[in-house]
């Protein structure tokens, strides 16, 4: 069931992504996933694997919808923010920020309803903080980017 | 998960993964810069990433087909070991843009990085950098670098080149 749920929530996440209006560059796009792929996928194993605060199923449809909520709807909802922080006004940041963080923590809370991701010594409080910590990189990243692009158009070619 | 252990030393596997670093490190600061900031961090990034996905998908349970390091348990070292991949994507890449390569170029230069890999993966494996278990054989591991490696060409050229 959590697989069918998160393989839906993946194309809605991809969908919204495609059709939004993106301020920075397929390339800067891309380096930004790459950056919280690198931190997400190492957070999700050193916290389940190193520490076992959590604990993944080994049903492989949960797995595989871990999968698709670690590679694909985390990050993907990130970028979203991201890209959304660098082109609306402040209030609307605001309520888009506030919107898309509760966003995250239901996709968490589903995770954790199906059983894909049964939580040991782990509470919702650090959850939401870990999640408040990856919107601030994406909005750091977006920033980092923008300027970066702004520099000059070379920055973005060969 | 069950952990075990397969060695509690600071020796090969380790300064393995530290002199390919080392090495890679060397190779990016010497050869000339041929890329934008943001392509010579793409192509050291996605090795990196690459790496990660497939490591953190089919490498641990239920897969579980092989292991990294001294522990089946995820280490703080083996944080650190994924740095050792960066510098092969820069160097993939900066081949074929130094070379020039096209075409037929191009498959038997990709051909010739995936042996390569296995090659240096059979050496990783001999150290205890990787440890196959479940059925798991380093041959396994020949189409997924070619895949990879195909996936980098042409991520490289949309994303960066121009014409």
């Amino acid at each position: 069931m959590v697989l069918v749920v998160n393989a839906i929530l993946s194309w809605f996440t991809l969908a919204v992504f495609a059709v939004m209006p993106r301020k920075l560059p397929a390339a800067a796009n891309t380096l930004a996933y790459m950056v919280l792929a690198i931190i997400d996928i190492n957070k999700l194993s050193i916290l389940s694997f190193h520490y076992h605060f959590f604990v993944i199923s080994k049903q492989v449809p949960d797995f595989l919808s871990v999968i698709l909520h670690r590679d694909i709807i985390i990050s993907v909802t990130l970028l979203i923010f991201m890209n959304t922080t660098l082109q609306a006004k402040r209030r609307t940041v605001l309520w888009a920020g506030a919107g898309i963080y509760t966003y995250l923590l239901l996709l968490c809370w589903i995770m954790h309803l199906f059983g894909a991701v049964e939580y040991r010594d782990w509470g919702w409080e650090i959850n939401g903080l870990l999640i408040l910590l990856l919107m601030g990189l994406s909005w750091v990243l977006g920033r980092g980017f923008k300027s970066l692009g702004a520099g000059g158009g070379e920055t973005w070619r060969m | 998960m069950e952990n075990v252990v397969y060695d509690d030393r600071f020796n090969g596997n380790e300064w393995l993964v530290l002199g390919l670093m080392a090495a890679g490190l060397a190779g990016y600061l010497i050869l000339p810069k041929r890329f934008s900031p943001m392509a010579a961090w793409f192509n050291l990034l996605i090795g990196v990433v690459i790496g990660l996905l497939f490591d953190h998908t089919i490498a641990v349970p239920p897969f579980d087909l092989y292991d990294v390091g001294d522990e089946a348990q995820y280490q703080w070292f083996d944080v650190l070991s994924y740095g050792m991949y960066a510098p092969f994507g820069y160097f993939f890449i900066y081949g074929i843009e130094r070379f020039r390569l096209r075409s037929l170029g191009i498959l038997l230069y990709i051909a010739v990085w995936a042996l390569g890999g296995v090659g240096l993966e059979w050496v990783c494996e001999t150290v205890g950098v990787f440890h196959y278990k479940n059925g798991y054989r380093l041959l396994y591991s020949l189409p997924i670098y070619f895949v990879t490696e195909s996936l980098h060409l042409v991520m490289y050229r949309r994303l960066f080149k121009r014409h």
